[in-house]
């Protein structure tokens, strides 16, 4: 239980001292997370917004060609290369493979399509895939017409239902519409990368379009854009957020089935404590979502973080605290200690000084009276024997000698009453203090009157001894120093605490004066309050010139 | 017929002290002394004495429970107590356990012989030191003014010079004694009158006519 009592306001500024360090931790923790989240949150925002402009720049640029068309009413092949070569695709158009035309073709006029298309130097050219449609859409040129887009010619976007949807969606609207995620016709078989397409219309040159009815009737085909998603998302940067994960899926479902693009591909391990967030975007009609995660290293990128340093200041400061909290408690506990050993040593030495007393005491009586008594009668025996002659001169010598034991005895008497009086030990306090008063009394002249009445409780022999001492050094001082006539001494010893008063009507002294003055008369007040106060009682004194002196004792 | 009387103190210097007291007077037989309370017992049932001087200290059994016994089972025994105390609480013990009279040792001589006196004629009898011990306790306060009878012849004489003003050294001249020996019988004047000052002595002297106007 000791154990547990000392060490529980320890344990109790350890818990403080942690906690508030645990408080200060969270805060700058949390400060942080929000930096780094408003830092993620601006990432996604300029990502979306390149997206968003690179965009309304393909836009413009398919508009460019349906211009083309509007103006000059059917475009040869060689006007709309030297359109998308004045586009110069590459520097500002990273990510679009190139600009194309897809033209109808009923199935009254395939045959003379395709024959047309052979005969401007394309032998292999052939509608795909092959089938019987109502309505074809062949891609009849693609600029730049090298590489991976050679392989696109003929084939029919309008056939494949991704594209279709997204196409009719165009005609209807006559605003540009992009296709969800796709294999682009032109991916080869390796390095395959999600796409989309861009479309949008072109109308016979002079034909009513302002209705959907209108423009059913009067489209001729669609310019296209293919756009590979890496090269596109590429192309958007100088430099990509570092220590971000940015995904892309086609409308609002986030899978594979729908992902367009991850910046960081399979290397993209979030960390532990990653954060993310996500944006939609509306792109020509379509949809797509923007998530953006933190990778390991994105914390670097905040403000200092302080957390780490409260931590481990905060931790250190504990323990400290909580050392010389130890420390401090330890020494208060040995301090404490030391005094009760302390107080026990000088319970014991009043108890060995009190029984030194009681012994002297007694031995001195007892080996000393009986020979004075025998002695005293032994000369009344001899004096009662003297020879007539010589009874005037040796009785009066034997009457000095039965003066001289007389006075020996009454000095005895007093010495063991000092020392300790028998009847203490006899018949207890009061009756010690009536017989003390009285020797007092008749020494000194000053009366003494002693109320103990009480009820027969008795009190231990050692607060006995106690109380005993202090009215024998209370009376003492009044002889000394009060010039008293008479003294009060009355003990309440039925009560608890037990009270005891001396009164005396003597000169007094001014307690101020006393404290600062010389020490040999405080020195019995000293006695007396700390013969009080190792019984735990309380010592009072009340004093003026002139109005005399009162103690008072409780324990 | 001469009383029978014991004597019970451990102090054997004192009890043969006592025995040639009383042996001078011839109507007293001291018969038997012992220092144990329990062989006072025995002795008392063996010789029914008139009467026992009893210490209150002494082995065995302490004085005050062996007049208690003895009083109980011989009633007609005698108990004076001779002790070296003379607070109220011993006098009262004593007296309760059936003593018939108290006297201090330090006053054995002369008022033991008044106590035996006292008590072969069932009176009880308590010597001055108790007489005022006791008085303090029944008055409630030790200060009456005590009777001249209790001062000696040579006190007397002290007193009556040091009431005319002389000093200790001339009234030793006079009385052919030490100083100090003046000394001591003014201690024990005062002592016995309760009286604290040359002053008081004087006062006193003239008081009780020991100085001529």
């Amino acid at each position: 239980m000791d154990w547990l009592r000392h060490r529980i306001p320890i344990l109790l500024v350890l818990a403080v001292s942690l906690g508030v360090t645990w408080l200060l931790w969270r805060h700058e923790h949390h400060n942080a997370a929000l930096d780094l989240q408003a830092r993620l949150d601006a990432d996604l925002r300029d990502v979306t917004s390149r997206i968003e402009q690179r965009m309304a720049v393909y836009e413009q640029m398919l508009r460019g060609a349906q211009g083309l068309f509007a103006a000059s009413g059917d475009v040869g092949r060689n006007s709309f290369r030297t359109y998308v070569e004045s586009l110069q695709l590459g520097a500002d158009f990273a990510g679009i493979e190139g600009v194309g035309l897809a033209r109808i073709v009923s199935h009254a006029q395939r045959e003379g399509h395709v024959a047309a298309l052979r005969r401007q130097g394309f032998p292999d050219y052939a509608i795909r895939p092959g089938g019987v449609r109502a309505i074809y859409a062949p891609i009849v040129q693609l600029e730049p017409f090298v590489g991976r887009n050679r392989r696109v010619l003929g084939r029919d976007p309008y056939a494949t239902a991704e594209r279709r949807s997204a196409m009719d969606q165009a005609r209807d609207s006559g605003t540009p519409a992009i296709t969800g995620k796709i294999t682009l016709a032109l991916e080869s078989d390796t390095d395959v990368q999600p796409g989309f397409a861009m479309f949008l219309p072109i109308y016979g040159n002079g034909m009513p379009r302002d209705t959907i009815a209108t423009r059913r009737a009067s489209i001729i085909g669609w310019v296209i854009a293919p756009i590979r998603m890496n090269n596109f998302m590429a192309s958007l940067y100088g430099e990509r957020p570092p220590a971000t994960d940015i995904t892309i899926y086609d409308g609002l479902e986030m899978s594979d089935r729908t992902l367009l693009f991850d910046s960081a591909g399979s290397h993209g391990k979030p960390g532990k404590a990653h954060i993310a967030a996500t944006e939609y975007l509306q792109i020509a009609g379509h949809t797509w979502t923007l998530a953006i995660r933190s990778l390991p290293g994105f914390d670097a990128r905040a403000g200092k973080d302080k957390s780490d340093f409260i931590a481990i200041a905060g931790i250190g400061l504990s323990v400290l605290l909580t050392l010389l909290a130890h420390g401090f408690i330890a020494d208060s506990v040995r301090r404490k200690q030391s005094e009760e050993k302390m107080s026990a040593l000088s319970r014991h030495l009043v108890a060995v000084q009190e029984g030194t007393r009681r012994r002297l005491s007694g031995e001195l009586h007892d080996r000393t009276s009986p020979n004075l008594a025998a002695i005293g009668i032994n000369l009344d025996v001899i004096a009662a024997a003297l020879p007539e002659a010589e009874a005037p001169d040796l009785g009066a010598r034997l009457e000095d000698t039965r003066a001289l034991i007389e006075d020996t005895t009454a000095s005895i008497r007093e010495i063991c009453a000092d020392l300790r009086p028998p009847v203490l030990d006899y018949a207890g306090l009061p009756a010690a203090l009536e017989s003390y008063a009285g020797q007092f009394g008749r020494r000194t002249g000053i009366a003494v009157r002693v109320d103990c009445a009480h009820g027969g409780a008795k009190l231990a022999p050692e607060l006995e001894s106690a109380l005993f001492r202090i009215v024998q050094e209370a009376l003492t001082n009044c002889a000394k120093h009060a010039r008293a006539t008479s003294i009060g001494v009355i003990l309440r010893q039925d009560d608890f605490p037990v009270r005891l008063t001396v009164v005396d009507d003597g000169s007094g002294f001014d307690l101020e004066q006393m404290k600062e003055a010389a020490y040999s008369s405080g020195l019995g007040i000293i006695t007396m309050r700390e013969l009080a106060e190792f019984f735990g009682g309380k010592f009072t004194i009340e004093s003026n010139p002139g109005k005399g002196t009162r103690i008072d004792v409780e324990i | 017929m001469k009383l029978r009387i014991l004597l019970a103190d451990d102090h054997q210097m004192f009890r043969e002290a006592l025995r040639s007291l009383l042996e001078k007077d011839p109507r007293l037989d001291v018969a038997a002394e012992t220092g144990d309370g329990l062989e006072v017992l025995r002795l008392v049932g063996e010789m029914s004495p008139d009467i026992v001087c009893m210490d209150i200290n002494m082995p065995g059994m302490n004085g005050i429970e062996t007049t208690r016994q003895i009083t109980a089972a011989w009633p007609s025994v005698r108990v004076i107590a001779l002790s070296a105390f003379s607070e109220p609480q011993y006098i009262q013990d004593m007296m309760n356990a059936g003593a018939a009279a108290y006297v201090t040792k330090a006053a054995a001589g002369a008022e033991l012989l008044r106590a035996i006196d006292a008590a072969s004629r069932d009176r009880t009898y308590l010597c001055p030191d108790a007489t005022d011990a006791v008085k303090g306790i029944l008055s409630g306060h030790g200060d009456e003014t005590k009777g001249p009878a209790r001062i000696g012849a040579r006190e007397r004489q002290v007193l009556q010079l040091v009431a005319a003003g002389f000093t200790s050294a001339q009234i030793a001249d006079q009385l052919h004694i030490a100083a100090s020996t003046v000394e001591v019988h003014r201690r024990n004047i005062m002592r016995k009158l309760d009286l604290h000052s040359v002053a008081g002595l004087t006062r006193y002297a003239i008081r009780n006519g020991l100085v001529p106007d």
